[in-house]
């Protein structure tokens, strides 16, 4: 009797949803952009994934399981996930508070710091890492006489932490920006000392971005091969053995197979998220203008970040400097006169970077244009459809670049669509990878604003396009610029997607730098490397000022 | 303010399609288009002397990764981009001959007499057109601080990276991911007679090994930097290295393994008829010189003569090497030594 009135009432709360989507969706012009989102993300993400999945046959699936090098590659996978997430979001987490804190010296350094090693492609940082620290490093052969070893995972372990902190900064500390400090104020009010304050009202605000964050960056991790390849060793991994079955066999089916089994790891992280930050609503801007300032902060706190993150710069500037360096050493470790060589070579090469800057440019416009949108679609929570969205729009996040890479060509090479041999694929390929990007930080600013907002417009009578146009876009300039920066920075450092749709007209720099290492010519390699970095730091000093100032002002 | 911010992104967005479709509409008539394994300077150098030649455009795509190129080929092998697939060896163009996705093509030149039968494919689906070793590497500083003192030979033979001077300090390539790892693994079997003999080799060669790179390009930077003292590579990359300045030695070992740099035509191409002026091109005398030059190669024409800084390649002695036998059993010794050697590190 229990039990059918348990299933009644479920069954009940499934129509009630439904009824309540339907209710959400009546007006046509929202209907149809829902209809229009899927559609697309169905095409541009799922059909490539299909059509990968299918490649392999279910016999290689099996047939798989008794190589002892992938099964140690899947443990591999997830230990350096487990480890590299947690210390890079633990890092994250400090920068953020350090950046989002108005009274800590140096911020401004700092923040350049948090964001650099998202700029680099992956072969030349790891090289230069390398180069200033292996065996005969210039730091710790030459300079302190020391004979480490960094083959392998804890060199890894550390240069991904490096790499993928950034991700966690920027997701966090947006969030850290949007807590109000009046319910900081208050609490402190009440008699609630620092400690608590943290724990009981900076904490659980933040505890959206933290997760997401930690999301994003085990998704980063588990994808992640330019840090493998240079640093690993021989330390087998699911993405690196992916591309090595490519790369040294041509063999696309055990390639396609090894990155399928990526997906599954990836798809728990996926569900563990919502099930852990999505049940949890947290508004803070529910536009009263509502202000109070902020406190200072507690001394310990500010010399505990100052150091953490002076140490962390001071690590990310060396291997900055190493890059620069090896552009104008004439050879490395050997004959360190200095030359411009290597930077004539790499002037040539203008074109290559200029074609990165109008790649990269298009796949951000379009993938913050289409992770805001897809946001708002998927904001409320009652939609079931949104269900199915949220997770097309998440999916690109779970796979890597070289099977997202050989999905686009698959699936793109022939009808119904085929414009494989255009800059598009480039365009659309980098958009949709950094789609989860896009979206994800678009969705925790629309968890920040208050639904008020909206029914009072919509009260007023304004359409959903004038909501959206009014109400959220303003609020989200930050956050869609954000959304922005990131998929450009992203897209001009990519080369896991890049080098597999690449044509010979449209020739992007990071490919051109993997062919300058492959073929040891590591000056060139690091000079063209820092025209890259120079443009495409211009360019984000560039979108910063613009979205920097504050919103809610106008 | 809202509405600069739209129209920013609206701009942005033109700028992109116009940037994009520009160049597409441009497209000049006679063009091939390559998928080049090779180095990009010796690639250069033959497209400037074919285009002039033959009218005939080359837009080459240039990545010092065969394996890569050739999974492109086998992806787009719906529709094909590309008229030729350049460099890597035989053994990375067989497994697209066998799934047809090359075109058969007998060149004049492979008839002449002035290329050895190895280096041609009898039914024309791949050509051979370059050779080259297997060689060790050393780094001479390494040497002489950790292996001379110990009483370690310097690497002459294969047999001499067994000894327990060279314990843990050698940068070999990994046959599960590196073609050059499986020629590598090949060659010792060949060369100690017997299949169980070989593995016995590589095992005892195993206790020597630092490091199986899993990339092609992997094992110079690592001997170079001193990661490794010395290590495997092909002699094309090696010497390379040393004329661009890095700290290099190389020793071309007795009985060792080579590969046949190869090209093809991906059948169905843009532009076929272009395709096989190019292989005309690449096999004729002059191309064959450039690619010796500037290439590090050993020519396949006879009469093409190599660089004065190596060996006559009648002098090398390379071990009989069963390619057929290597390619039928690719899988299933990269299965036994991943059990016996690759799975106990």
């Amino acid at each position: 009797m229990g039990r059918v009135d348990r299933q009644q009432a479920v069954t009940y709360g499934i129509w009630k949803r439904i009824a309540q989507s339907v209710d959400r969706l009546g007006d046509p012009v929202l209907l149809l952009g829902f209809l229009a989102t899927t559609l697309i993300i169905a095409l541009f993400v799922l059909y490539p994934v299909i059509r990968v999945v299918t490649y392999p046959s279910s016999q290689d699936f099996v047939g798989l399981l008794d190589h002892p090098r992938w099964m140690r590659a899947i443990v591999n996978s997830l230990t350096m996930a487990g480890l590299s997430t947690v210390t890079a979001c633990l890092l994250g987490f400090v920068f953020a508070l350090a950046l989002t804190r108005p009274d800590i010296p140096g911020q401004g350094l700092f923040r350049a710091i948090s964001i650099l090693p998202l700029f680099s492609p992956p072969f030349t940082v790891a090289f230069s890492y390398l180069l200033l620290f292996g065996r005969l490093g210039l730091i710790t052969h030459t300079l302190l006489n020391l004979r480490v070893d960094i083959l392998g995972w804890r060199g890894l372990w550390l240069s991904q932490t490096v790499s993928f902190f950034p991700i966690a900064t920027i997701a966090i500390s947006r969030v850290l920006e949007n807590i109000p400090a009046n319910m900081e104020f208050a609490a402190r009010n009440l008699g609630a000392n620092e400690v608590s304050v943290f724990r009981t009202i900076t904490m659980p605000l933040a505890r959206p971005g933290f997760a997401g964050a930690m999301l994003l960056v085990a998704l980063y991790v588990l994808a992640d091969f330019g840090n493998p390849l240079i640093i690993g060793g021989d330390f087998p991994m699911l993405a690196t053995e992916a591309w090595y079955q490519i790369e040294g066999w041509a063999d696309l089916r055990a390639a396609a197979m090894l990155a399928s089994l990526l997906l599954v790891p990836a798809l728990v992280l996926f569900l563990m998220e919502r099930r852990w930050v999505s049940r949890r609503q947290y508004t803070t801007i529910v536009g009263r203008g509502v202000r109070g300032e902020r406190r200072a902060t507690p001394r310990a706190l500010k010399v505990f970040l100052l150091v953490i993150c002076s140490v962390a710069s001071l690590f990310v500037i060396s291997i900055y400097a190493g890059v620069i360096m090896g552009s104008l050493t004439n050879v490395w470790g050997a004959d360190w006169h200095l030359t411009l060589r290597h930077w004539t070579a790499a002037l040539r090469r203008w074109p290559h970077v200029k074609n990165s800057l109008v790649v990269s440019g298009g796949a951000a416009a379009l993938a913050a244009l289409l992770g805001v949108l897809t946001a708002y679609f998927t904001r409320g929570k009652a939609l079931v459809a949104s269900a199915a969205l949220d997770f097309g729009a998440m999916l690109p996040a779970a796979i890597p670049g070289v099977f997202l890479g050989i999905g686009y060509l698959l699936a793109f090479n022939g009808p119904p669509l085929a414009f494989s041999s255009t800059i598009w694929i480039l365009i659309l390929a980098l958009c949709f990878w950094n789609l989860p990007f896009a979206y994800k930080t678009a969705a925790s600013g629309f968890q920040q604003i208050d639904h008020m907002l909206e029914e009072a417009a919509e009260n007023l009578g304004a359409p959903w396009f004038r909501v959206f146009m009014d109400v959220y876009f303003p609020l989200l300039r930050r956050t869609a610029g954000a959304a922005f920066i990131t998929t450009f920075v992203n897209s001009v450092t990519n080369l896991s997607i890049t080098m597999f749709l690449v044509t010979a007209r449209f020739l992007v720099a990071t490919v051109s730098i993997l062919a300058l290492v492959s073929d040891n010519r590591l000056g060139v390699g690091a000079a063209l490397t820092t025209l890259l970095l120079t443009v495409t730091f211009g360019v984000v000093a560039l979108g910063f000022r613009w979205i920097g100032r504050s919103v809610l002002v106008d | 303010m809202r509405v600069a911010w739209m129209a920013r992104i609206v701009v942005l967005i033109l700028v992109a399609v116009v940037l994009g479709i520009g160049p597409i509409s441009a497209a000049p008539s006679q063009t091939i288009v390559v998928y080049s394994g090779m180095d990009e300077y010796t690639m250069e150098v033959l497209t400037k002397a074919f285009e002039p030649k033959t009218g005939i455009k080359v837009e080459s795509l240039v990545l010092a990764a065969a394996g890569t190129m050739s999974a492109r080929v086998r992806s787009e092998a719906s529709a094909p981009k590309a008229d030729i697939f350049i460099g890597g060896s035989a053994e990375i163009h067989e497994p697209l001959a066998r799934d047809g996705l090359l075109l058969a093509y007998h060149p004049q030149e492979e008839t002449s007499g002035r290329i050895p039968a190895e280096y041609v494919d009898p039914r024309g689906l791949w050509h051979g057109f370059y050779a080259g070793p297997l060689v060790i590497i050393v780094n001479r500083k390494l040497f002489d601080q950790e292996i001379k003192p110990r009483g370690g030979p310097y690497p002459r033979t294969w047999d001499d990276l067994l000894h327990p001077a060279y314990a843990g300090r050698i940068a070999a390539w990994n046959p599960a991911t590196v073609g050059g790892g499986y020629i590598f693994l090949a060659g010792q079997i060949f060369r100690a007679g017997g299949e169980d003999k070989g593995f016995e080799w590589l095992k005892r060669f195993d206790a020597s090994v630092r490091l199986y790179g899993p990339t092609g390009p992997s094992t110079i930077p690592l001997v170079v930097r001193g990661e490794a003292v010395a290590g495997v590579a092909w002699l094309d990359d090696t010497a390379e290295a040393i004329d661009g300045g890095q700290p290099l030695e190389y020793v071309i070992p007795p009985d060792t393994a080579g590969e046949i740099g190869s090209i093809s035509i991906v059948k169905g191409g843009p532009n076929s008829e272009g395709a096989k002026q190019f292989v005309d091109f690449v096999l004729t005398k002059g191309a064959q010189e450039v690619i010796a030059k500037y290439g590090f190669k050993y020519p396949v024409r006879t009469d093409v003569p190599i660089r004065s800084d190596f060996p006559a390649l009648t002098s090398l002695k390379f071990v009989r090497y069963d390619r057929p036998f290597a390619l039928q059993n690719r899988d299933r010794l990269v299965k036994k030594w991943e059990e016996l050697i690759g799975s106990k590190r």
